[in-house]
C-alpha cells in the first residue's frame, strides 16, 4: 500500500501538457507522448463521439487525432496552449469525417433512388430495458445535435460537454469570444426547436428525427 | 465583458434586455459577480427574458441527458492532484506561520537568554585570553632568563679563559724580560772583559 502511495507521487510533479509536448517536439520523447495520450484520450474521444454521434467512430477518430498530433509535432508552437492545439486537430479530423459520411450518404441515396433510408448511428436501437425512456431522450438529444450545423455543434460540444470557457472556444475555433457566445445561443435556440418537435412527435408516434438541420441559418 | 444593457430589436416594453451573448456567459457562470447579480435582478423583473432563459436552461438540461460511457477521467485527475498539492503547500505555509506566531514569545526569551549567554561567554573569553597572555609572558620570561644565564655562564667562561691566557702570556713576557736582562748584563761583562784584555796585550808607542 505504501509502495503504491509513493509510486503515485511522481504524477503530482509530472510535466505540464506544454512541457510534455515540447519534449515530444524536440526529442521525440515517447514517454512524454504517452503521458499526453493518457491525459487527453478521454476528452478527445468524447468530443469525437459527440461530433459524429458514434462511440466507435469517436474512438477511432481520437486515435487518429493523436497520430496526427505526433505527425505534426514540429508544427506545435511552444507559446500556444497544448489543449488549444489538440482540440483544433481533433475538430478538423471530425469535420473531415463528417464530410466523408455526408458524401457516402449522398452516393448511397443516389444508388437507392431515394429509398427511405436514414443514416442512423449504430447505437440508435435502444434495448428494452428499465431505462428505455432515458435512452430515448438521450438519443433524441444526440440526433438533435447531429442536426446542428458543424460550427454550432462544435461550440455546444466544447462548451456544454467539455466545459471550455468561451474565450478558449474562441481560441480553438479562431473566432471572437462574442461569436462563440452568439453561436451557443443560436445552437440552444435550434436545439430547443428540434427537441420540442421531437417530444411532440413522441407523444403521437415514435419519431426518429431526420439527419439534417431543421432550418438553414447562416453561420455567424 | 459587456456591462451595459442593450435593447433587443423588436422586444416590447421599456426594459433594456441584456444581449444573448451576455445571457450565455450568465448561464455558464462566466460573468463577474456584479454582472451576474445585475442579470439575475433583470431576470426577476422581466418576464420576456425569463421565458427565453427558461427555454435555454431547459435545453441545457436536455443536453445533459446524453451521457457517454465512462471514459478515463485523466484530464480531471491532474488538476485535482495539483490542487491537492497546492492545498498541502498552503496548509504547510499556514502551519509554519501559525507556529511562528505561537513561538514568538519563546523566541523573545531565547533572544534574552542568548544575549546573557553571549555576555558570559565574552567574560570567560576575556579571562581565558588574559590567562593565556600571562602564561605566554611567563614562559617567555623563563626562557629569556635561562638564555641569559647560559649566556652569562658562557661569558664568564670566556672571561676566565682570557684571563688564563693573559696570565700565561704575562709570565712568558716576564721570563723573557728577565732572560733578556741577564743576557744583556752577561754580554756587557764579556765586552768589558774583552776590552780590558785588549788593553793589557797591546804596547805603548
Amino acid at each position: 500500500m505504501a509502495g503504491s502511495f509513493f509510486k503515485s507521487w511522481p504524477s503530482v510533479f509530472s510535466a505540464t501538457d506544454e512541457q510534455a509536448m515540447w519534449r515530444v517536439k524536440m526529442q521525440d520523447d515517447p514517454q512524454a507522448f504517452a503521458q499526453l495520450v493518457q491525459r487527453w484520450e478521454g476528452p478527445i474521444q468524447a468530443l469525437c463521439t459527440r461530433m459524429t454521434g458514434d462511440g466507435h467512430r469517436g474512438e477511432d477518430l481520437a486515435q487518429e487525432t493523436f497520430a496526427r498530433v505526433f505527425a505534426r509535432r514540429k508544427d506545435y508552437q511552444s507559446a500556444a496552449r497544448f489543449s488549444t492545439f489538440l482540440w483544433r486537430v481533433a475538430l478538423n479530423i471530425c469535420y473531415d469525417e463528417l464530410r466523408k459520411i455526408k458524401r457516402r450518404r449522398e452516393s448511397f441515396l443516389e444508388d437507392e433512388s431515394g429509398a427511405t433510408t436514414e443514416a442512423a448511428p449504430e447505437s440508435e436501437t435502444p434495448g428494452p430495458d428499465l431505462h428505455l425512456v432515458q435512452r430515448e431522450r438521450a438519443e433524441a438529444v444526440q440526433q438533435a445535435l447531429l442536426q446542428l450545423a458543424e460550427p454550432y455543434r462544435a461550440v455546444v460540444v466544447l462548451k456544454h460537454y467539455e466545459g471550455l470557457k468561451f474565450r478558449e472556444i474562441g481560441d480553438v475555433l479562431e473566432i471572437p469570444e462574442g461569436t462563440a457566445k452568439s453561436r451557443m445561443a443560436e445552437a440552444l435556440n435550434q436545439l430547443n426547436q428540434i427537441l420540442s418537435h421531437t417530444l411532440i412527435e413522441e407523444g403521437k408516434v415514435k419519431c426518429k428525427p431526420e439527419n439534417k438541420p431543421i432550418r438553414e441559418v447562416p453561420v455567424i | 465583458m459587456q456591462t451595459r444593457e442593450q435593447t433587443n430589436s423588436g422586444s416590447p416594453g421599456d426594459l433594456n434586455h441584456p444581449p444573448r451573448e451576455e445571457w450565455m456567459a450568465h448561464l455558464y457562470n462566466e460573468l463577474s459577480r456584479p454582472d451576474h447579480e445585475r442579470l439575475s435582478a433583470h431576470l426577476k423583473r422581466c418576464p420576456e427574458c425569463r421565458v427565453r432563459v427558461g427555454e435555454w436552461r431547459a435545453t441545457m438540461t436536455s443536453l445533459d441527458k446524453w451521457k457517454l460511457p465512462a471514459v478515463r477521467p485523466a484530464r480531471a485527475a491532474q488538476p485535482l492532484l495539483k490542487w491537492a498539492v497546492a492545498a498541502a503547500l498552503v496548509f504547510g505555509l499556514g502551519l509554519g506561520l501559525g507556529s511562528g506566531y505561537l513561538l514568538s514569545a519563546n523566541a523573545r526569551n531565547l533572544a534574552a537568554t542568548r544575549r546573557e549567554m553571549q555576555t558570559q561567554f565574552q567574560v570567560q573569553l576575556d579571562q581565558q585570553r588574559k590567562q593565556l597572555i600571562a602564561e605566554m609572558t611567563r614562559v617567555v620570561d623563563e626562557r629569556s632568563f635561562k638564555d641569559s644565564r647560559v649566556t652569562l655562564a658562557a661569558l664568564r667562561e670566556m672571561n676566565a679563559a682570557h684571563r688564563a691566557d693573559y696570565d700565561a702570556l704575562h709570565k712568558e713576557l716576564e721570563t723573557m724580560a728577565v732572560l733578556t736582562e741577564s743576557g744583556l748584563r752577561e754580554t756587557h761583562q764579556q765586552i768589558v772583559s774583552l776590552a780590558s784584555t785588549e788593553t793589557q796585550a797591546t804596547p805603548i808607542h
